[in-house]
């Protein structure tokens, strides 16, 4: 094959290449010229211009202290609803919730440790929190102390948790939600239902509008003045429940006694439940119900006046099972234990 | 300026208006409180009212370690199907015959206390058994929620018969073997007081397990024993299962 015929065929390789190099080289040059406008379609359905949108809400506007890693100490007055939420929740310290009939928020904080505050409040939802994040090792001993004072219009709804430390509320219309694993909580005036959460600190719960719901583990529950049904629990933490208006009562333990003091609904139900722990019920004078009281092994007596008692005893069954019937019956109270003592007398008034 | 008399500074201000007033006692007549209103006036400017703005980007905001939370919930969600399931099919299928009194089922309610129709609810019984979720304890959140008769559902479910008795109660043994587990791998997260308290709890409740098994042992058809046993070990369950989900020390 000689050199020019080669040439040849190379050329006739190459200047094919090249011209197309050219042409889509220029393809964005036509795309480039202008083209004369087309006539105007009629518009269709899909092409119709869209309604403008309407502004969108203003974000409500917001207030945040803390930052990333929390602040030392917070001390600020925050306009907020009068049926708003707060969120509330420290590590160790102590938390103090009160009410006054103003539509602001007053917060109240600090902490003897690292910065780690942070607050977080729109006009509706205010939460205080302390952050782990703040501190060198994630460790709640770098946390410190915290001290929450918060004052919030009485309406306001409240969840608050602590992990070791106290919590107090009182006046709060709005229902409440408290836990706390080793510190005590005592929640006052309620004007909505409380729910409550610990594990080895005392709790009292007092003058509740609505129902009460306690669990505990090895502390001790006071329930007093409750408006609604009731709800308590515990291990081994004794439980004390008195002036109940509502008509429903459960008490559970294991080892704790129970004490119940008040007066007993027509058409109520109140079951007490405990293991090894003891039952007291203390009844107002006028009570009309009937009472089961079923033990293993423990001892039931009765100095309610004119109670009449009958021993219905399975004789197969090792238990022991009295009724008394209180005037003409009606509430039903049933108590069983274990080997727990059951005493059944009339409240001092 | 040049027809202006100099500027005052703020002292000679006050002392100007301060002599003015004293020349037109008047003006203060109208307008001189009738009582001392600092206190109140000193309350609300004590505390700074804060402009809101907006909010900056929340970086990485944890509190309470929710890592480790959600690890030890998956774990108990799992632990509490089979307990869930358990329960749940066998008061649907049996239904009504829950608080009926058969030839082998101890009488779930005394005649003296209960003269309603006693019902189970699936639904409550379903609720408590997935009740993992919360920061705080249930110590006993398997058994005490009041059913129509104020019977815990899961009492109500156990007294199917013997056979259903003991599979529920192996379910529950089963529960407790997972959630102890859980537990345990949370031990060094968690304050050790707090876990000394869970640990002498749970040492009570084994007491009162083993007290109603012996008992339960020479008098096996015991409606009382059973049903403390069941609430024992439904508050064991729920110890337990709070435990695991305690927030972090």
């Amino acid at each position: 094959m000689s050199n020019t015929h080669m040439k040849t065929r190379m050329q006739r390789l190459v200047l094919p290449a090249v011209i197309a190099a050219f042409a889509i080289g220029a393809v964005p040059c036509w795309a480039q010229v202008p083209t004369p406008p087309s006539p105007p379609s009629p518009p269709s359905p899909a092409d119709a211009p869209r309604p403008p949108r309407p502004p969108r809400p203003p974000r409500p506007p917001r207030a945040w202290f803390g930052g990333d890693h929390g602040v030392a100490k917070i001390d600020t007055l925050l306009p907020f609803s009068s049926n708003g939420t707060i969120d509330l929740s420290l590590v160790s310290g102590t938390m103090k919730v009160s009410t006054w009939d103003r539509n602001q928020v007053r917060v109240v904080a600090s902490t003897t440790g690292e910065p780690s505050l942070q607050l977080d409040a729109s006009s509706s939802h205010l939460t205080l929190e302390q952050t782990r994040s703040g501190s060198r090792r994630g460790r709640s001993d770098d946390l410190g102390t915290a001290t929450y004072d918060v004052t919030v219009p009485s309406g306001t709804r409240a969840s608050l948790a602590a992990v070791s430390g106290s919590i107090n509320a009182a006046g709060l219309r709005g229902a409440v939600d408290a836990s706390n694993v080793s510190g005590s909580m005592d929640l006052r005036d309620l004007g909505a239902s409380a729910n409550v959460e610990g594990v080895s600190g005392r709790i009292t719960v007092a003058n509740v509008a609505s129902d009460a719901h306690v669990e505990n583990v090895s502390g001790r529950v006071s329930l007093t003045g409750v408006g609604g049904s009731v709800t308590a629990e515990t291990v081994s933490g004794g439980i004390s429940v008195a002036g109940v208006r509502g008509d429903r009562v459960h008490v559970t333990t294991v080892s704790g006694d129970i004490d119940f003091s008040g007066s007993v609904t027509s058409s109520g139900r109140y079951d007490f439940e405990t293991h090894s722990g003891d039952a007291r019920l203390k009844l107002a004078g006028n009570t009309e119900a009937t009472l089961s009281v079923e033990t293993f092994s423990g001892s039931v007596s009765n100095d309610f006046p004119g109670a009449v008692r009958r021993k219905n005893s399975d004789p197969d069954d090792d238990s022991t099972n009295y009724d008394f019937i209180i005037n003409r019956g009606g509430g039903r109270v049933r108590v069983e234990t274990f080997s727990g003592s059951v005493h059944i007398s009339k409240v001092n008034q | 300026m040049t027809n202006e008399e100099p500027l005052m500074d703020d002292e000679q201000a006050g002392d100007a208006v301060a002599k003015y007033l004293e020349e037109n006692p008047e003006l203060l007549q109208g307008i001189v409180p009738e009582h001392d209103l600092w206190p109140a006036i000193e309350s609300r400017i004590s505390a700074r009212v804060i402009p809101m703005a907006a909010r900056p980007a929340r970086a990485a905001r944890r509190s309470f370690g929710w890592v480790p939370l959600l690890i030890a919930a998956s774990a108990l969600i799992a632990a509490s199907a089979g307990v869930t399931y358990v329960l749940t099919t066998r008061s649907v299928v049996q239904g009504g015959a829950v608080a009926s009194n058969g030839a082998n089922t101890p009488a779930v309610v005394p005649a003296t206390t209960d003269t309603q129709a006693p019902g189970v609810k699936q639904g409550e019984m379903a609720a408590t058994q997935s009740q993992v979720g919360s920061v705080a304890v249930h110590a006993a959140s398997d058994s005490p929620k009041i059913t129509q008769h104020g019977r815990p559902a899961m009492q109500l479910a156990s007294r199917q018969g013997d056979n259903d008795g003991d599979a529920m109660r192996q379910t529950y043994d089963s529960e407790i073997t997972t959630l102890r587990a859980a537990l345990d791998a949370r031990r060094g997260q968690l304050n050790p007081s707090t876990v000394a308290v869970i640990e002498q709890n749970l040492r009570v409740i084994d007491e009162a397990i083993s007290q109603s098994k012996a008992a339960l042992a020479k008098d096996p058809n015991s409606r009382l024993l059973n049903d403390q046993l069941d609430r024992t070990l439904a508050k064991k369950t729920g110890l337990l299962r709070a435990a695991a989900l305690l927030p972090s020390a």
